[in-house]
């Protein structure tokens, strides 16, 4: 350490510099929020997380689609259902699994590194850190695992099935994929504020993906619409225009309070972390 | 009427405790502006909680602490603003440089302008003889170059108050020799409360100094204070040739001494005084002495400790509770 630094430090060279520094206004419950947003973007658009994570996603699940297509015989149209049911139910449970492994170290990883307590440290709000982390996460996987994959899908069906896909109703199936997206992100994040290692956040969050997937048909239907379970298969009839059972729009609205429900736990879990 | 009198740390009765275990016991610490103040205590004494505290990072079981006035459980970010912090063991985002670590830290901050943030982490960066590394990941920086790059950081706000957890225990010599230069250089700008083990260390810097102990404080005062002993109390140091039997019977027979120890050697004879009245031993216990115009003063002074003797003392007297 240069013990007679070059740059000498006077009273009055501080006090002009820290004048000529423009503070941070930030209200005090978002305090730092756009530094931590900032970052926490910069993790996925500055290094190579985005297009390694773009490929991975086009790759399994444009792979998936494309090879079916091929496979495929029959009249247009069913050729492009049953692409689409493929697509899109894949595209919801695989997504899911995918946030789980990525988010679980979100903020548990944090904590056990010490990072949050060093973030903490500088004048920051917990509210912010735990939203930062939701939009980050969600922006990422948004455009990387479903954007991308979706929009390569959506181009190159007209070059495998005569049949067109409507692009309004693709999107609004697409739409139910990232908000299943969002509820599997914030339950993560949840978790991670509610548990101190990765296991518990591991183990609940594809206890929760496997138990739709595997066991979806032994719960009654009453218990289903209050669930993200029915949202791989209403994101395929959503796209489809396909006839839909009444109560359709149930399981839109609970997986949207659950989504609440859960970033409120977890920031006020998160609110009380000792660190 | 603000209650932290001028302060800029001021806790009352703070307290942790975990599961009914206390690690912090009621802690009442004023640290005043401007001063290097010096926190000691054994390990497990409570000075990282207390720390920890100040930060707003862990919440007080009772009483409050009030930084710059402010409490610091209701206005925990507005205080934040205004302090550096480095922890004992400080750690950052490993794929960012350090650079990168402390502009992140400065957008906490500030909002630009740019160049000029550049600038003070650029003059962070040569303060704390990281230039060279600046654009190094931190993955491969060693302990020492945290430390550095922790204190860079601490700095970068122009902090009033710097809060240092251990600052200097992974440094080697020199880099022990530096963190205390910049301490020194610090003093008349900010306040600079740091927790430490090393006593040889506060003793050169420090101004104050409060010592923890089985999350209890059992001194706080000035430096010079504690080493020449608190309050009223002080013990001294006198050398005298000659027959210093009717002086010392004199001495002792007075209010004020408490104890008189004599030891006799190479034809001298040293006494250790203790006093009760400081003021009482100044004016009178030298006229005493040379009464006896047959003695020869030798020596005569106020007894000073070291700081190592005063906090052993202090540590081994307060028992675990």
């Amino acid at each position: 350490m240069t013990t007679q630094s070059k740059t000498a430090i006077t009273q009055d060279l501080i006090l002009a510099a820290r004048k000529g520094l423009r503070p941070v206004a930030e209200r005090s419950w978002l305090g730092g929020f756009g530094n931590l947003l900032s970052k926490e973007l910069g993790q996925w658009w500055g290094t190579r997380t985005w297009w390694v994570q773009a490929i991975i996603w086009v790759l399994l699940l444009n792979g998936v689609s494309t090879i079916v297509a091929l496979s495929e015989s029959g009249l247009a149209i069913e050729k492009l259902q049953e692409v689409v049911q493929t697509f899109l139910p894949m595209l919801v449970a695989t997504v899911g699994i995918g946030t789980i492994i990525t988010v679980q170290g979100a903020v548990v990883g944090e904590k056990e590194l010490g990072t949050a307590a060093w973030v903490m440290s500088k004048p920051t709000s917990r509210s912010a850190f735990i939203l930062a982390k939701i939009i980050a996460y969600f922006v990422g996987f948004s455009i990387c695992a479903i954007l991308i994959p979706a929009t390569i899908f959506y181009l190159e069906m007209p070059f495998l099935i005569s049949t067109p896909l409507p692009w309004m109703h693709f999107l609004v199936g697409v739409s139910v994929a990232i908000l299943n997206l969002l509820f599997y992100i914030t339950l993560t994040v949840m978790l991670g504020a509610l548990f101190s290692s990765r296991g518990p956040i591991a183990a609940i969050g594809i206890a929760m993906i496997l138990t739709g997937l595997l066991l979806k048909s032994l719960i009654p239907l009453q218990v289903l619409l209050f669930t993200p379970w029915l949202l791989p298969d209403l994101s395929g009839a959503l796209a489809l225009r396909m006839p839909l059972p009444p109560g359709w729009f149930v399981p839109i609205l609970a997986v949207s309070g659950w989504i609440i429900v859960m970033t409120a736990i977890a920031l006020w879990r998160f609110g009380r972390e000792e660190f | 009427m603000n209650p932290s009198n001028g302060n800029v740390i001021h806790t009352q009765g703070l307290t942790k405790a975990y599961q009914g275990a206390k690690a912090l016991d009621g802690l009442n610490l004023q640290v005043p502006r401007n001063s290097i103040y010096g926190f000691l205590g054994p390990n497990g004494a409570g000075k990282s909680t207390t720390i920890k505290m100040l930060l707003g990072l862990t919440r007080p079981t009772s009483g409050k602490a009030l930084v710059f006035g402010q409490d610091i459980a209701r206005e925990g970010l507005a205080v934040r603003r205004r302090i550096g912090y480095l922890a004992q063991d400080p750690r950052y985002y490993e794929h960012m440089t350090a650079r990168q670590t402390l502009r992140y830290t400065a957008r906490f901050f500030y909002s630009g302008p740019k160049e000029l943030i550049e600038a003070r982490i650029e003059e962070m960066l040569d303060l704390t003889g990281l230039s060279n590394k600046a654009d190094r990941s931190i993955k491969g920086f060693s302990g020492g170059e945290r430390q550095r790059l922790g204190i860079a950081q601490a700095q970068i706000n122009y902090p009033d108050l710097i809060i240092l957890d251990e600052p200097a225990a992974s440094l080697d010599p020199q880099g022990r020799h530096d963190v205390l230069d910049v301490m020194e250089r610090l003093r008349k700008y900010t306040t600079i409360f740091y927790s430490t083990h090393i006593l040889e260390d506060v003793q050169r810097v420090s101004d104050s100094v409060a010592i923890l102990n089985h999350g209890k404080l059992v001194a706080e005062a000035p430096i010079e204070e504690l080493l020449n002993g608190s309050g009223s109390a002080a013990v001294y140091s006198v050398t005298l040739k000659g027959d210093a039997g009717q002086a010392q019977k004199r001495v002792a027979g007075q209010p004020w001494v408490q104890s008189l120890s004599s030891e006799a050697h190479d034809g001298l004879t040293t006494w250790q005084v203790g006093v009760t009245d400081n003021d009482a031993a100044e004016d009178e216990l030298l006229p005493l002495i040379l009464e006896d115009r047959s003695l020869r003063l030798k020596s005569f002074g106020r007894k000073t400790h070291n700081l190592e003797e005063v906090f052993l003392n202090l540590v081994r007297e307060e028992p675990s509770k």
